[in-house]
């Protein structure tokens, strides 16, 4: 199983972990079209790459960010967004 | 009216059963704490208001005791106060001053209500935490200070030493299902 | 039962006999003897018939490594009789047979294998008519095919899982592994060392070279307290960042490595020709782990095949059993050993150059052929070299490659935290393989962080001749087997490349080989090379297949532990069990269904007239009950949910409806603001722990100053409602004035009941005055009681979850999840009541306000059915409309209140008037009337819940 290294409680099984999906750019309700809204809402981006994502520790309900590349899928960071700045 | 509070183990508690068997005879002693007392606070202004008055706070995922307490840091704002039964009014005293105090100065985590609390000990004590915890706990690796939220017996849980034994706090809807898991695992172990 | 004096016999204990039956037959064995092995004390060398052509078979390996010996135990299938010990009173039969093993009336099909010819599968069952599979050939291959037989009566057995942290996992105590282990343990390390076998030492236990032992290995690693060794454990598998389950007898154990050395050791090969399957012919190893083992003496008469220098040490052990070496094969010249071939001349073995070409025998091995000559044996040894055991090696990224000088499969694995050590990283030499080990070691070490200063490699001189590739010209009488498990020969290789088949992987998937119980170990290095041969190109060029997980056969109890079931109660669970109640599982919590008893029906009839013309009390505990609470608590609620928060005033509750980002309805609920900063906010008991995780996901995106506390399991709910709930309110010993003007519908207030803190809200889920008391669960005991005592004069009872449902259903209120789906918006289930116009944002709006541009094809409504009706729909029973399915039921129950059922439906927008009649296709197929109903059914206009 693979480990995940929660920023507040470190390496743990990532069966301990939710997985909430890419980080997006919240679009702007007041502005989108209806068509780039619904693009916002069920086509998030899949790159082959790098890809930053949300994620929740389950039993501290602790919510982070980590960096994973989707090909190799190798975790390169995870970090707390409301203390390190997303680069 | 007199109020008596009633936990899951207890005589009319939801877990009280006459199959759920607690005791020392094959090498795991279970005592629970429920009861014990604890005081939790969660939220913008916990951590201030107890560093304010007086309750030194230990980084996040460790524990400091001092003045009859001992202090569990879950979290930047998620700290709950263990009561030491030697030394009872510490907890007291901490809890009156927070209830006299206005705000801002936390919110109530109501850990006293949410977690039941089981003491486990004795010489089949790791095996039993290995059968039940994915957590790396061998001594020197899960320091006596360390707090591990994780899960055990497939619920999730906060496991920190005591003594030459380990808390488990958990759910406490969850009580009678963690014990009888314990028990199961403990039987179908012991007899192989 | 002769068996060989010590120092043969290793594993059995000659003081026990142990006594089992096989085919019906009684056999006795030691303690520590395997079926298998004390079937050949016996002279009993079949188990088995072939998965195909019902070929006599029997031990090749002694090792696990073919299906051959797979043997039912009991009521318990696919068993390995040369790796399960024997016990007192086991029934052991044999598999793949029509009648008996020795009279197998399938055994004919071996005479018709060109009938069968290689990808059978995929031609010859299209026809004669277009049903033929299901009619004809699914029901005879069923039957005919695959190993064994489940048992579904099968009694339960106990197992369990266990997880286990090391710094070094060593996989296989072999000479490579046991250095590895103890070298790591010397340095301090915690490790642990694992084998399947039932002792430490590997080969070293049946094979070791002269002068060559493990006792001094084992007995440190005995001793040393640190390194925790586990023999009889299969390591399974490698999954990602070193975790390898362990499978310990009926026991999971979940290993999480820091580093993992691999000395999993060699795979002995078996030679390719005519009849090669026939019992009797056994790999060297098999041969003497039978006699050093198990101290039985293989044949009387042996041909051994010396492909390797292996082939001196059988040989040796061979004369040494007692056993007349008839014949020496050499396929190639070994210069290194003249000596022993001398010896061997001199004891009355011929020594032939060439390979053996074909055996014969009907059962049993009786003869070989080599070139012209025949040589009469009852045993046939073979020895042409090891594969390296690549499985774990190549789960974890590890590549098999092929060595063109040496004709040898080789193994490399380049992953951080994962190395190889000993025969599985190509050495021979016992010297080389111990120091590869302790290699390995201390590479492990230093990525540890240890100071552990490099060894050089070792030099390896019994490299050259560790492997002798033999020709894979296919005979033309065939039965040449590659895949002893999907009985595949040379042929069907040539066959399936000539077809088009030339990548190794769609060869297997066309021919099956490899796919058998032994996954390769005996086929793929035999495979890559006809496949290489026939397609022109290098063995290495060619592979072979994909290492997955499982390495060995596994129960699939093994895997599913001991069944483990979630379970929550309530803090009042004691008291509906002293109350005779009937729990049922509601997801993980325990909920009293039904009080009554006697007529199911009529007891739930009875709760809801309870209800409806007194007062009942319902454990509402199992609700998501969450605090959100903070400076920013209004703004973070007003965000989440559809209404308007933050302008709600304290002690006052409001419904609440939260949708997600593509407007659907994911729960509902209340929110009863008990301060500015505070409000305390209800879930659906099925939907609290998402609604939790997306609150607090919602809240690490925006960031404000909130904090959610899940107060599900803390805190305790009872709903009292009923025409008779004020009375029973009044009653009660409360600093709270329950009366009608002074606790108003949706009021909240905070105070003790039965000196029990409370939070009470007037909120109810039936129609009739409700009241709803929150407490903490330790004092929920002590206010139900309360409670009950307040109510007795008044009839109060408790009701259970059904006549809930019914309750609900009739006052047309939908429960999230049953009467909604992924695609329900607030305008489908006509909740535009509950979705605010003024706020600027929500979740959801404005996917909201673009689907009310695209309309909506669908409405949830109420149908009445007629008293009298023949048949009443079923949940899940579609709506028609001109025949065509238009939405379906989602609730519906019989209603006592109205005599009649009732139910909610997703029924098309036109139809979605009072009075309207839908048509549903019932259970039975037939068509059903419904009447499409108001928004209740029972008191539309709300009159009654303010009494």
């Amino acid at each position: 199983m693979k480990l995940l290294t929660c920023p507040m409680n470190g390496p743990r099984n990532i069966d301990e972990f939710q997985y909430l999906g890419p980080v997006r750019d919240d679009a702007d309700p007041d502005t989108a079209s209806d068509a780039a809204w619904a693009r916002h809402v069920f086509r998030a981006a899949n790159p082959p790459g790098r890809l930053l994502e949300w994620w929740r520790h389950v039993p501290t309900n602790f919510v982070f960010v980590a960096e994973r590349d989707t090909v190799s899928n190798d975790v390169i960071r995870t970090f707390d967004p409301a203390t390190a700045e997303r680069p | 009216m007199i109020t008596r509070p009633l936990y899951p183990l207890e005589p009319g508690g939801s877990a009280h059963a006459e199959d759920i068997h607690l005791g020392a005879a094959e090498g795991l002693t279970i005592e629970d704490r429920t009861a014990a007392p604890r005081f939790g606070l969660k939220g913008p202004g916990s951590a201030d208001w107890l560093a304010a008055n007086g309750v030194a706070l230990p980084a996040i995922n460790r524990l400091a005791r001092a003045g009859g307490l001992v202090v569990l840091r879950l979290g930047a704002n998620d700290i709950t106060l263990l009561g030491d039964p030697g030394a009872p009014d510490a907890l007291d005293a901490v809890r009156r001053r927070w209830d006299m105090a206005s705000a801002p100065k936390g919110y109530s985590s109501w850990r006293e209500e949410s977690w039941a609390w089981l003491r486990l000990s004795g010489p089949r004590l790791n095996e039993t935490l290995a059968r039940h915890c994915a957590l790396d706990l061998r001594p020197g690796r899960f320091a006596d200070d360390a707090i591990g939220q994780t899960r055990f017996a497939h619920v999730e849980a906060v496991l920190v030493r005591a003594g030459a034994g380990f808390d488990v706090l958990f759910d406490i809807t969850a009580t009678a299902g963690v014990l009888r898991d314990l028990r199961r695992a403990h039987r179908g172990h012991g007899h192989r | 039962m002769t068996r060989l004096p010590a120092p043969f016999g290793s594993r059995i204990d000659r003081a026990r006999t142990v006594a089992f039956t096989f085919e019906g037959r009684r056999v006795e064995g030691f303690a520590g003897d395997t079926i298998a092995s004390a079937l050949a004390a016996h002279g009993q060398w079949m188990l088995s018939r072939s998965f195909k052509y019902h070929r006599p078979r029997g031990v090749m390996s002694m090792a696990g490594h073919e299906a051959n010996t797979l043997v039912r135990v009991g009521r318990e299938p696919n068993v390995q009789a040369d790796l399960t010990p024997i016990a007192e009173g086991m029934v052991v039969t044999a598999q793949n047979v029509a009648g008996s093993l020795a009279a197998d009336r399938d055994a004919v099909i071996d005479r018709f294998g060109r009938f069968l010819p290689v990808g059978f599968y995929y031609r010859t069952f299209m026809g004669p008519t277009r049903d033929a599979w299901q009619r004809l050939w699914e029901p005879i291959i069923r039957r005919k095919a695959g190993l064994g037989v489940v048992d579904t009566d099968v009694p339960a057995r106990t197992f369990d899982k266990a997880y286990l942290h090391c710094d070094v996992l060593v996989v296989g105590a072999g000479p490579a592994g046991l250095a590895a282990a103890v070298e790591a343990a010397r340095a301090g390390a915690d490790v642990v060392l694992c084998d399947g076998e039932p002792e430490l030492g590997g080969s070293l236990t049946y094979a070791a070279p002269d002068g060559a032992s493990a006792t001094a290995a084992i007995a440190e690693a005995s001793a040393l307290s640190n390194l925790r060794v586990m023999t009889g454990t299969l390591c399974n598998g490698w999954f990602e960042d070193n975790w390898l389950p362990l499978i310990q007898g009926d026991v999971l154990v979940r290993a999480r490595a820091a580093e993992v050395i691999l000395a999993t050791g060699g795979i002995e090969q078996p030679a390719v020709f005519r009849n090669n399957d026939r019992p009797g012919i056994v790999l060297g190893g098999a041969a003497r782990r039978l006699i050093r083992h198990y101290g039985v003496r293989p044949g009387q008469r042996a041909v051994v095949l010396a492909g390797t220098p292996d082939a001196f040490g059988v040989a040796t052990d061979l004369a040494a059993a007692g056993v007349a070496i008839a014949a020496v094969v050499l396929p190639r010249p070994l210069p290194d050993h003249d000596v022993a071939l001398e010896r061997l001349r001199g004891a009355g073995a011929a020594i032939v150059t060439g390979r053996i070409d074909e055996a014969d025998g009907k059962e049993h091995v009786g003869a070989v052929r080599v070139g012209d000559d025949w040589f009469d044996c009852d045993l046939v040894t073979v020895s042409v070299g090891q594969a390296p055991a690549w499985q774990l090696a190549c789960q974890a990224g590890g590549r098999l490659g092929h060595d063109e000088a040496t004709q040898r499969l080789t193994l490399t694995l380049d992953r951080p935290g994962a190395r190889l050590a000993g025969s599985a990283a190509g050495h021979a030499d016992h010297g080389a393989v111990v120091a590869d080990g302790r290699r390995a070691a201390r590479a492990a070490l230093r990525a540890l962080g240890r100071d552990a200063p490099d060894l050089e490699p070792p030099r390896d001189n019994g490299l050259v001749f560790a492997h002798c590739a033999l020709p894979l010209d296919p005979d033309p009488r065939a039965k040449d087997f590659i895949d002893f498990d999907e009985d595949l020969q040379v042929k069907d290789l040539i066959n399936a490349v000539a077809e088009g088949y030339r990548e190794i992987e769609l060869v297997k998937r066309f021919t099956t080989v490899g796919m058998g119980p032994s996954q390769g170990r005996h086929s793929a290095l035999a495979t890559a090379r006809t496949v290489a041969a026939a397609t022109g190109r290098s063995v290495a060029a060619t592979g072979v297949t994909t290492a997955r997980p499982p390495v060995g056969p596994e129960t699939l109890g093994v895997l599913a532990g001991h069944g483990h079931v979630a379970e929550r109660r309530t803090a009042l669970h004691a008291r509906h069990m002293a109350l005779g109640a009937e729990m049922k599982p509601v997801g993980a919590w325990w909920r009293p269904y039904l009080y009554g008893t006697g007529e199911r029906a009529r007891a739930i009839a009875d709760e809801v007239r309870l209800v409806r013309e007194g007062v009942g009390v319902l454990d509402v505990s199992t609700l998501g009950k969450l605090e959100v609470r903070g400076p920013d608590a209004g703004v973070f609620l007003d965000r989440l949910y559809t209404m308007a928060h933050a302008d709600q005033p304290v002690d006052r509750v409001r419904y609440c409806l939260m949708l997600n980002e593509m407007a659907s309805v994911i729960d509902d609920g209340v929110a009863y603001r008990l301060d500015q900063d505070r409000y305390y906010v209800t879930a659906t008991t099925g939907a609290v722990a998402h609604v939790y995780a997306e609150m607090t996901f919602w809240n690490a995106r925006w960031r404000l100053r909130v904090d959610v506390l899940n107060l599900t399991g803390a805190w305790c709910g009872l709903n009292i409602t009923g025409p008779g709930a004020r009375a029973v309110m009044t009653a009660l010993d409360s600093d709270i004035d329950f009366t009608r003007d002074a606790f108003a519908y949706l009021d909240g207030r905070v105070g003790t009941v039965a000196g029990v803190p409370v939070r009470a809200m007037r909120i109810g889920f039936t129609g009739e005055p409700s009241f709803e008391l929150h407490c903490p669960g330790s004092l929920a005991a002590t206010l139900w009681d309360a409670v009950m005592a307040a109510g007795e004069p008044h009839g109060l009872r408790p009701y259970g979850l059904e006549a809930s449902r019914v309750l609900r259903l009739e006052k047309g209120h939908i429960l999230i999840g049953q009467d909604t789906d992924a695609l329900s918006s607030p305008d489908e289930l006509g909740f535009g009541w509950a979705v605010s116009k003024k706020k600027p944002f929500f979740v959801g709006k404005r996917a909201l306000e673009a689907r009310r541009r695209l309309g909506f094809d669908r409405r949830l409504v109420g149908l009445t059915f007629a008293p009298d009706a023949p048949e009443v729909p079923g949940e899940s029973c579609l709506v028609l409309r001109d025949g065509a399915p238009v939405g379906g039921i989602t609730s519906v129950a019989h209603s006592p209140t109205l005599g009649h059922a009732i139910a909610l439906a997703y029924v098309h927008p036109d139809d979605a008037k009072s009075g309207h009649v839908v048509t549903i296709r019932g259970r039975s197929g037939a068509p059903i009337r419904a009447i499409v109903a108001g928004h209740a059914f029972v008191d539309p206009t709300n009159a009654r819940q303010d009494l």
